[in-house]
């Protein structure tokens, strides 16, 4: 069976070759029947990798210990979702996942345009096979996922980590997967019309959506990854700016560059050459992220999976920067803006300006990721970077960022005169203003970057509600429609619009929940039973410590209530009771691991860790931390999403159309539908 | 010169200016607050003196048998011996240091694992840690890094 599978990714090296010779032959002949050719060349890799991965899959499920790959990442007492799911366990499964999800999208993007971009397709196609080529010829020659132990096989694997088996680490893989492969597609788009010199927004228009999509995943598979550090680890946070959280860090920004800036082209016909540029940075971020927590250039704190492949995504970047550019260059003349600024106040330079932003904070990432490697390089001693040393800069980044969210989407094109600014931003700056003197000087909060992000919060949010307001009262004056019905149609007509200043909100809640960090309080505590330990508001009340053991581990737990202190710290009503527990598996190696006990809030979490304990007098030693604002991340993550999927939902057509709220309708479900899903996800740890 | 070009040249410069700014500030800030020197244990067994109250990180592998708990509370000490591959003071590799933290550990602090404890040696040769990461010994960082990076 495995050498099938072998033999399926042989077949499909062949069958790439095939695609882009015929693409290319097909368009410099102009033979359209050849280049149709090619797109079967890329159904045909599809059904290959799809059959390809389901071998992998039916290996693992069928325990084969003989495949070295399924010998190394599962074992025969994991329930048969864990047995699925590691397929993306390690490197080469995650290669070949890589590369049949690239190729589930490659066939969506030919069949959606097999009618229109026809001009493009042939080496649009070719990018994408190129690509596939590239992973394939990785798999196949170096990283092969199907190898099979030469002398006899082991009887039983060694299993996956207790810490990967959990559902967040099932779902943040494959999530960021569908936003790194997501950003392929465009990216072959933009070669293609390069390559053919058909430079119009036509092609944008047509991926707009894509990018959108690609953008949604990365963030929630950021978001997810966050979880899951936060649920599993421990440590009380969601993010470290370690090396692998920020190489998918990267590559948002630039995505998120892009995705506004198309719109100036949309609109005025400008910045086409510096769209070409973001598309193609970003995809080379998505390579240059995935070589360097690969290659061991970058010294992390963390263990890397170290290994040889990195020289070969060198290699590739280079190939993939020298096509591109030298393309972009050739095309240059064809790439000049019809138009030009007429005014620094005016939209496109607002976008013009959240786009240096963002290339800037992706700029400096980089820097402070690959800074310890420059100082060993420079000064022959070794350092390390912790989360303070991004913090000077992302800090004020992020702010501006903030403040832009805000500014952009309410300046007018071309220029915005001094009547629009006044009405467009007076009642919100007045609000920023307030907010910032109440934070400040009337309740004495002296975090300056905190109370400036409660401050712009106020701001952006009341230019969103402001703009909200506006439109619907516009309708219900105009087309003599009640409050609701005005707003759904606000909803459904400008979806685009008002779907993006959900995702803006969305936004600004994550940055209030950053904010909060500045609040966080922490406190290590010995408890005997009985006795009890006050953070924050709240009262810890060690009730019990329990021994049990079910076969598979060890457990230790804490029973402990938890108490609300009135405001003169002497009157405690009891809320809840809280189980924070220490596990010890059998197998594999005695791996410990450490169960957080939450009780949260949307003000903020009470955070326990049980670090460790004396059965003999009954004492827990308790990490106690209080998280505020912690769950307002993650409710933003969840406007996020609902935005974006307003914000692409097809505009149909008004006749087909009975109600306005019924034409809403998918979109509430869906999004419904997803925020039910992360919720369930989220209490199930609860 | 035409005005875009000037524009076009304007931006270089304001994108360099500000980028060797970046670099040179992080770079040479000889004793910035966010800089931690790193150093294997063995750098720290070989000169105590001049490491003593230094605040640095230091790097190395827990000693089999030393992580010493005391009971009930998140007090820990053990030793730890320099990485081999990374020695270069010879004389002191097979030697080992104390270190004293106290703070919950990371699930993948067990004995021999590599970790990475930030501090200062004390005057008494002990180093206090105030910060410990663990790296794991077995493939779950690894695991990790490898599914969350593609």
């Amino acid at each position: 069976m495995a050498s099938f599978g072998y033999t399926l990714l042989l077949i499909a090296v062949v069958v790439t070759a095939y695609t882009i010779s015929m693409a290319v032959v097909g368009h410099h002949t102009r033979r359209p029947r050849l280049v149709v050719s090619a797109e079967f060349g890329v159904y045909a890799l599809f059904g290959l990798l799809t059959s390809a991965t389901f071998v992998l899959v039916y290996l693992f499920v069928t325990n084969d210990y003989s495949v070295k790959y399924v010998q190394h990442y599962s074992d025969r007492s994991m329930p048969l979702f864990y047995k699925v799911t590691a397929l993306w366990g390690g490197q080469d499964g995650s290669l070949l996942f890589w590369v049949w999800v690239m190729s589930v999208w490659s066939a969506i993007a030919v069949v959606q345009n097999r009618d229109r971009n026809r001009e493009i397709m042939p080496y649009t196609i070719v990018a994408m096979s190129v690509v596939c080529a590239y992973f394939l010829g990785l798999l196949v020659f170096i990283c092969n996922p199907f190898e099979t132990y030469l002398a006899t096989a082991p009887t039983d694997g060694r299993g996956l980590n207790p810490l990967l088996q959990n559902p967040y680490m099932v779902s943040h893989p494959p999530t960021l997967y569908l936003g790194y492969i997501g950003w392929t597609i465009p990216f072959c788009f933009a070669i293609g019309a390069l390559a053919h010199g058909k430079l119009d927004y036509a092609w944008i228009a047509s991926m707009r959506r894509w990018c959108l999509v690609a953008w949604v995943c990365l963030s929630v598979g950021l978001a997810l990854g966050g979880l899951w550090a936060y649920e599993e680890l421990g440590w009380g946070g969601y993010w470290a700016w370690d090396p692998v959280e920020n190489a998918a860090l990267i590559p948002w920004f630039t995505g998120t560059a892009f995705i506004h800036s198309i719109q100036v082209q949309e609109r005025r016909q400008m910045y086409k050459a510096w769209n070409m540029v973001l598309i193609i940075l970003t995809f080379m971020l998505t390579l240059w992220g995935t070589m360097m927590t690969r290659s061991g250039i970058v010294q992390s704190v963390h263990a890397f999976a170290q290994s040889s492949i990195g020289e070969y995504f060198l290699i590739f970047i280079s190939v993939v920067f020298v096509v591109s550019f030298g393309l972009l260059y050739v095309r240059r003349s064809q790439l000049a803006p019809e138009n030009s600024l007429e005014s620094v106040v005016s939209r496109e330079f607002a976008f013009l300006a959240n786009n240096w932003v963002l290339l800037a904070a992706a700029f400096f990432v980089t820097f402070a990721t690959m800074f310890p490697s420059i100082f060993k390089w420079v000064k022959g001693e070794q350092i390390n970077v912790g989360p303070s040393f991004f913090n000077i800069w992302m800090i004020p980044i992020g702010l501006i960022l903030l403040f832009l969210t805000g500014v952009g989407p309410l300046l007018s094109w071309r220029k915005s005169t001094g009547a629009t600014i006044r009405e467009q931003f007076t009642i919100p700056g007045i609000l920023a203003a307030l907010t910032f003197g109440i934070f400040w000087f009337a309740l004495g909060i002296e975090h300056p970057a905190a109370v400036i992000t409660f401050a712009l919060s106020v701001f952006v949010t009341s230019t969103i509600l402001q703009e909200f307001y506006r439109g619907t009262r516009y309708r219900m004056k105009n087309a003599q429609e009640g409050p609701i019905d005005a707003f759904v149609t606000l909803l459904n007509r400008a979806s685009r619009r008002y779907g993006g200043y959900i995702v803006h909100f969305g936004v600004v809640l994550m940055f209030v929940g950053f904010a909060g960090n500045a609040f966080k309080l922490e406190k290590e505590a010995s408890v005997t039973r009985g006795h009890s330990v006050s953070i924050g508001r709240f009262d810890v009340r060690l009730d019990d410590l329990v021994f049990e053991d079910d076969g598979q581990k060890n457990m230790v737990t804490a029973k402990v209530s938890v108490f609300e202190l009135g405001a003169d710290q002497s009157k405690a009503t009891p809320i809840a009771t809280l189980e924070p527990a220490k596990w010890a598996y059998r197998k594999p190696e005695d791996q410990v691991t450490t169960e957080v006990a939450k009780l949260m809030s949307l003000r903020d979490d009470l955070y326990l860790v049980l670090g460790g304990y004396d059965a003999e007098v009954g004492t827990a030693a308790l990490q106690l931390k209080v998280n505020p604002l912690v769950n307002i991340v993650w409710l933003g993550c969840a406007f996020l999403m609902f935005g974006l999927t307003i914000a692409i939902w097809p505009a149909r057509q008004r006749a087909t159309q009975p109600s306005p709220l019924r034409r809403l309708w998918p979109s509430i479900a869906g999004s419904g539908a997803l925020l039910i899903g992360l919720m369930a996800t989220v209490l199930a740890f609860i | 010169m035409s005005s875009a070009k000037i524009k076009i040249l304007l931006s270089v410069f304001v994108i360099t200016g500000a980028s060797a700014y970046v670099v040179g500030d992080t770079l040479f800030a000889e004793n910035a607050e966010h800089l931690t020197y790193f150093h294997n244990a063995d750098v720290v067994l070989a000169q105590p003196e001049a490491m003593t109250g230094k605040r640095i990180r230091m790097g190395g592998h827990v000693e089999k048998g030393s992580i010493f708990q005391k009971k009930g509370t998140l007090e820990y000490q053990f030793d730890v011996r320099p990485v081999l591959a990374m020695v270069t003071h010879q004389d002191v590799a097979e030697k080992t240091l104390t270190v004293r933290y106290k703070g919950t550990v990371p699930d993948t602090f067990k004995e021999d694992a590599e970790v990475i404890v930030g501090g200062a040696l004390g005057a008494d040769g002990v180093f206090e840690a105030k910060e410990l990461i663990a790296k794991c010994p077995s493939k779950y960082e690894a695991a990790k890094k490898e599914a969350g990076t593609y």
